[in-house]
């Protein structure tokens, strides 16, 4: 045993552990008792030995995210963590262009600077260019002096590339490339390699579990799971719009309606993700414009499962789980009074929630969030209410027989009475369908069991019966283009490897796998990083201070990331 | 889908035949024998009299500590879950579910290369949290660490290191679908017209812990759900058939029916039998002995 137990940790050596723990201690003093003697080599008794072993094994074979994905930019970040957007690295087979494999061999780690990595830069602003089409300089020249720029002076220079990059995306040998949304749930300390590992959040762990049984046109479709470093990077398709942007688009400068055809369509899809999620018994429990996606050909889905939870076979009631769910300005009004036990119902009051916005291009229901107080407890969210009274009116036994048995039914005493604005709401925000109208009314009813379902409301005449009919496509017969997302390309380091590699050898066990190979691919990515660590910087400091300030001398704000390097 | 078992990827994605699970696990035996191949050497108190202990080898072929094929080691592996699961008060659902992350996870990796201990407390954490009853990790430590102070070590971040191997080991396919469910419908079922037959709580409380014990088999990882539920019942209703053989006839006739599929009941049948076979030869004390020796050398 003790043998094998050497040869494993020969086996991983490379992927020696930290020093904080006590295994590690453990696994060189196995080796070095191999070393010493013939003997066998005792362990100290109570001391155990881990998944040393079984780490090494896997540590060996693992293949890194960024080795299959080259990240564009980040698109969001939040509490959650941050959201890039990446494509798939192509192996090319002729060697002309960008080929990430080349660097994986060829390249050391150390300073050099190849041409693979310049063109991987080329390759990772195809996206972008389509966007944005700068008339700074021309390319073939910036390539030229890239490629005699030594490290260091060749960072100040790479910034001023960025821009001017861009254009390469009309060459037209290059096919437009799969892109894809890397989630990259938070670690403990933002912008550090993590010390530790903390146990996967209920959130990831929900995200995770639901994403890998769900299948339906109108969700997000998780693709693969890196587990690496420390960190779940979840990876799925790339929607290059979302309801909270396509909103913001009608909203800005001046409001102009969103045409009936397409806000019929959204909503039917938008029913028919959630139909599928609550067939699934899954609620979703965090519907907002901002998490519901459209791609380019416009097929909606939804996104952001962080919140939701399977409600069949429940060992814990909902709100034991989670005090507070969905986003105050869509949260239903039987979760404003406390309900311990809710149903699908909240998500089709911010279904509703969703089409009125659409209709009224802003939130129907504005209030203003109550904050959390010292004792932790669940504060009483009075503004909201009254938001919702105001347009809704006030409910009564009639429209909400069960409204006496919820926990803040008491407060309710303490609003004036209101009675319903939905229509004069509706005729002010532009609304003229008579159908649409009913949906919503049904949507935005108080009781959640006289609230329409998801199914019954795909069925609904508005739907069904009136032209225009619903299409596939959302953006089907429009005659202009919504903005492409924005992408922040300040940090597209997704692993943290600027900070990591200074000090790999002190408290990162994994980023020197065991693999020579893994080991100069993961160096020859380090190189390319640091480049589009600069040109990003480059590119957000541009942006960020005026269109028109010289890109050369921001390249100062990469300073920091580099020094920690060196 | 989570809602059904047809569509989950329970069975797109770990749903083995026989043959097809004898085959990972043959390399799995491969790697073992190729990373171990000197087996493991115990030292064992003289039994005959006070003489020296006697140092011997358990080469590497024997089938101690495989876990496909030493059920000594399963059917302790069942307890261990057991135990910290009752310790806390975790649901059976979430430790059947644990289970299910154990017996995965041994599809792809030896006892002997992590400390079966550490990944029964792992299994439970993970599937606390996918059952929706997220249990504290400290607490959840400290009890593992109460029953196996020598296992066990007190720093958390062991576990949650785990549970990132055990995550892609499992390639985050983590819905389970457990027969339990399948069985309350099946009772539903019966009850009503033509079958018409309830079943005294006892039955059912005897099907429950047949099902508990179903999962030291492999046959979770080979037949769906209600299969095994259709089996716990039938080898029940056998049980008592001496004292209600009209109960035996409708059952029988409920299942045929029912269209299950009646080769993997009776296969199933088999399985339990057998394990039962297995557990009248249960020796807790040697593979808790062959674990000390594993985990534990003193100097």
């Amino acid at each position: 045993m003790y043998k094998a137990l050497n040869q494993v940790s020969k086996l991983g050596q490379d992927s020696q552990h930290p020093p904080h723990s006590a295994w590690p201690q453990q696994m060189s003093d196995i080796k070095a008792g191999a070393s010493n003697s013939a003997k066998p080599m005792l362990m100290a008794s109570s001391n155990v030995f881990s998944i040393g072993p079984y780490r090494s094994r896997k540590d060996a074979n693992r293949v890194s995210v960024i080795e299959k994905y080259e990240i564009i930019g980040y698109i969001a970040a939040g509490t959650y963590g941050k959201v890039y957007k990446a494509r798939k690295k192509v192996p090319v087979k002729n060697g002309s262009s960008s080929s990430p494999s080349d660097s994986e061999m060829s390249l050391p780690t150390t300073s050099t600077f190849p041409l693979s990595n310049q063109e991987a830069l080329d390759v990772n602003s195809i996206n972008k260019s389509t966007r944005v089409q700068d008339s700074s300089t021309s390319l073939p020249f910036l390539n030229q002096t890239q490629e005699t720029q030594v490290d260091q002076k060749s960072e100040s220079t790479q910034t001023s590339t960025v821009p001017a990059n861009r254009v390469i995306i009309a060459s037209p040998t290059k096919k437009l490339p799969m892109l894809f949304a890397i989630k990259k749930f938070k670690t403990e300390r933002e912008g550090m390699e993590q010390l530790h590992y903390t146990g996967i959040s209920q959130s990831a762990c929900r995200e995770m579990s639901l994403c890998r049984e769900l299948r339906n046109k109108h969700l997000t479709n998780l693709v693969e799971i890196f587990l690496e470093h420390k960190s779940i990077y979840m990876v799925s398709e790339f929607a290059e719009h979302d309801l909270l942007q396509i909103i913001h688009f009608h909203s800005h400068p001046e409001k102009r309606l969103i045409p009936p055809r397409m806000l019929k369509s959204i909503v039917w899809q938008i029913l028919d993700g959630v139909s599928y999620l609550h067939q699934n018994w899954i609620l979703h429990r965090d519907l907002k414009p901002a998490n519901i996606m459209v791609t380019v050909d416009g097929c909606v889905k939804i996104g952001d499962l962080g919140l939701a939870r399977k409600f069949h076979n429940m060992v814990q009631t909902l709100y034991t789980g989670d005090k507070v769910v969905v986003t105050i300005w869509y949260r239903a009004p039987e979760l404003l009074l406390g309900a311990r036990h809710y149903t699908p119902a909240i998500d089709l009051w911010a279904v509703g929630c969703i089409f009125a916005e659409l209709i009224g291009l802003r939130p129907i229901f504005k209030g203003e969030e109550a904050k959390m107080d010292s004792k932790k407890s669940v504060p009483f969210q009075a503004n909201q209410l009254q938001r919702i009274l105001e347009v809704l009116g006030s409910p009564n036994d009639k429209s909400w027989p069960d409204i006496y048995k919820y926990p803040e039914y008491e407060q309710l005493s303490n609003f004036p009475r209101y009675r319903d604005n939905l229509p004069v709401w509706y005729h002010s925000a532009g609304g003229r369908n008579k159908e649409a109208l009913d949906l919503l009314y049904l949507l935005l009813q108080y009781d959640p069991i006289s609230r329409i379902d998801a199914v019954d409301a795909l069925e609904h005449p508005y739907f069904t019966s009136e032209d225009p009919a619903v299409c596939e496509n959302v953006f089907e017969g429009l005659n202009y283009k919504y903005p492409p997302r924005r992408i922040h390309t300040n940090d597209n380091d997704i692993m943290n490897i600027s900070n990591s590699r200074a000090k790999s050898t002190t408290i990162n066990p994994q980023a020197v796998a065991s693999k020579s190979a893994t080991n100069t691919s993961l160096g020859g990515l380090g190189v390319n990083r640091r480049i589009l660590a600069a040109a990003a910087a480059a590119a957000a400091a541009v942006s960020g201070t005026n269109s028109s300030s010289r890109p050369a001398s921001s390249a100062g704000i990469s300073g920091p990331a580099r020094k920690k390097r060196r | 889908m989570s809602a059904s078992y047809w569509e989950s990827t329970q069975r797109l994605k770990w749903q083995h035949t026989r043959e097809s699970l004898s085959a990972e696990r043959h390399q799995l035996w491969l790697l073992e024998c190729q990373l171990f191949p000197q087996g493991l050497t115990v030292t064992m108190e003289n039994t005959k009299g006070s003489g020296q202990p006697v140092t011997r080898t358990i080469p590497i072929t024997n089938y101690d500590m495989h876990y496909d094929k030493d059920y000594n080691l399963r059917i302790y592996c069942y307890f261990l879950i057991m135990k910290l699961g009752r310790r806390l008060n975790i649901r059976q659902y979430a430790l059947a579910t644990a289970h299910i992350y154990l017996s995965r996870f041994m599809l792809r990796a030896s006892v002997r290369e992590c400390n079966l201990y550490l990944l029964v407390t792992t299994c439970i954490y993970l599937a606390c949290k996918v059952e929706e009853c997220p249990q504290h990790i400290r607490s959840l430590v400290n009890e593992a660490r109460s029953l196996w102070p020598e296992f066990v070590p007190p720093d958390p971040t062991k576990v949650t290191e785990f549970e990132f191997y055990l995550l892609e080991e499992l390639q985050s396919f983590l819905i389970v679908h457990h027969p339990y469910r399948s069985m309350e419908q099946i009772v539903e079922a019966l009850r009503l017209e033509p079958y018409a037959l309830t079943l005294s709580a006892e039955d059912l409380q005897n099907t429950w812990s047949l099902i508990n014990d179903s999962y030291i088999t492999d046959v979770h990882l080979i037949y769906p759900p209600h299969v095994i539920a259709m089996a716990c019942f039938f080898v029940i209703i056998c049980l008592q058939k001496p004292y209600r053989a009209k109960h035996q006839e409708t059952f029988n006739r409920f299942m045929a029916e029912s269209q299950v599929d009646l080769a993997e009941v009776m296969n199933t049948v088999q399985d339990l039998i057998a394990l039962y076979d297995c557990w009248d030869k249960y020796n807790e004390l040697w593979i808790k002995f062959l674990l000390h020796s594993l985990y534990l050398r003193r100097g």
